[in-house]
C-alpha cells in the first residue's frame, strides 16, 4: 500500500516539478508574466526563512537574549551582502550562532 | 570554453553548500522514517521515488498517525505545489531544451537546484551547455540526499545541535536572497511573504508557504507597477 502513495505523491510531485517545462503548458504562459515571476525566489524562499528564524515553539520571538538564530540571521545578512558567497555566509552564520548558544 | 564536463562540475561544485543544510534533513527524515514503521527499503526509496525533502517528513509524520493513505499522498503533492512557480520561472530558460532534457531536469527541481540555478541562469556566466550545469546540480544533491537518508536509516546518532543544521537552510536562502533585493518594490515582496507566513501558519498542508508567496508576489508586482521601475532581469 505505502509503495502505492509514494509513487502517487512522487509522481504529483513530478507533475509540479515538470508543469512549467512543457512546452504546451509554457505556450499558455502569456508575456507578461515574466514580470510578476521575477519575485518568486525573492519570495518562495523568504517564505521559508522568515518561519524558521522568527516563530520558536509557534510564536513569534523577537527577543534578542532569547531568539539567538535572529541575531544569526541578521549577521549573516550582512555577510551574504558583503561577501555574495553561499559557503562563507552559511559558515558564518553557523558559527555565529554556535557561539551564542554557548555563551548563553 | 566550456565543455559539458565543465559545466556539469561546475553544477554539481555550486550546489555543494547547500549539503550542509540538506544532509542533516535528510538524516532526520531517515531516522523519522523508521520510527514510523517503514522499513529501511521503504525509507530509502521515498527519497529518490518523492525525492521531497520536507514533503518526506510530512509523509511519515502522516502516515505514523494514521491519516488515510489517499490524503497522506495528496497532502504531500500540495506541500511540493511551490515547484509549479519553480518550474513556471525557470521555464524561459527550459522550454527550449529537448523533451528528453526537460523530463530529467523536471526531476532534479528542488528548491536547492533552483535557488541554484536561478541565480547561475541569472548571472552573465551562460554557455550553451547550462542543461548541463543544472544536472550537475541535481545529481550532486541527490546524491547527498540519498547518502544521507541512508544514513539516517542506519540509525545514524542525531548530532545534538542538529536543528542548528537544518538553520543551515536558512543561511543558504538567505545568502541567496540578500543580494537580489536591490529596489522598492523587491523590498516590499519580500517584507509582505515574510508577514503572510507567520500570519498563514495555522493554514494546513503547509498552504501558507505558497500562499505568502503568491502574496508577495502580488505585492511586489504591484509596487512595480506603481513606481514604474520596468523590468529587472
Amino acid at each position: 500500500m505505502i509503495w502505492l502513495i509514494m509513487i502517487y505523491a512522487g509522481f504529483l510531485t513530478y507533475l509540479t516539478r515538470f508543469s512549467m517545462f512543457s512546452k504546451s503548458f509554457a505556450r499558455w504562459l502569456p508575456g507578461w508574466i515574466e514580470t510578476p515571476l521575477y519575485y518568486v525566489p525573492i519570495t518562495m524562499l523568504t517564505a521559508i526563512i522568515v518561519p524558521e528564524v522568527l516563530l520558536i515553539e509557534g510564536s513569534l520571538n523577537f527577543s534578542l537574549s532569547e531568539n539567538l538564530r535572529l541575531i544569526a540571521a541578521s549577521f549573516a545578512i550582512v555577510v551574504a551582502l558583503i561577501t555574495r558567497s553561499v559557503f562563507i555566509t552559511i559558515l558564518s552564520g553557523l558559527i555565529c550562532l554556535w557561539i551564542l548558544q554557548w555563551l548563553f | 570554453m566550456a565543455t559539458k564536463s565543465s559545466e556539469l562540475f561546475r553544477g554539481a561544485k555550486d550546489i555543494l553548500p547547500h549539503h550542509l543544510g540538506v544532509f542533516p534533513f535528510g538524516l532526520v527524515f531517515g531516522v523519522l522514517a523508521i520510527a514510523s514503521g517503514l522499513s529501511p527499503l521503504e525509507a530509502i526509496l521515498m527519497s529518490s521515488i518523492v525525492f521531497g525533502g520536507a514533503s518526506q517528513i510530512v509523509f511519515v509524520q502522516l502516515w505514523s498517525a494514521g491519516v488515510p493513505p489517499f490524503i497522506v499522498g495528496t497532502s504531500v503533492s500540495i506541500v511540493n505545489l511551490r515547484h509549479v512557480l519553480y518550474s513556471a520561472s525557470l521555464s524561459q530558460y527550459i522550454k527550449n531544451l529537448p523533451l528528453v532534457w526537460r523530463l530529467i531536469l523536471a526531476y532534479f527541481l528542488t528548491d536547492q537546484t533552483y535557488a541554484n540555478g536561478l541565480n547561475h541562469y541569472r548571472s552573465n556566466q551562460l554557455s550553451k551547455y547550462d542543461h548541463y550545469y543544472f544536472l550537475g546540480s541535481g545529481l550532486a544533491l541527490w546524491s547527498g540526499w540519498q547518502i544521507a537518508t541512508i544514513f539516517g536509516v542506519l540509525g545514524a546518532t542525531i548530532i545534538p545541535s542538529e536543528w542548528s543544521l537544518t538553520f543551515a537552510i536558512s543561511l543558504t536562502f538567505i545568502a541567496i536572497v540578500a543580494p537580489m533585493i536591490k529596489r522598492f518594490s523587491d523590498v516590499a515582496a519580500c517584507i509582505t511573504t515574510g508577514i503572510l507566513a507567520i500570519i498563514l501558519q495555522p493554514l494546513p498542508w503547509k498552504l501558507w508557504l505558497i500562499a505568502a508567496g503568491f502574496g508577495g508576489i502580488l505585492i511586489g508586482w504591484f509596487i512595480n507597477y506603481l513606481m514604474k521601475e520596468g523590468k529587472n532581469k
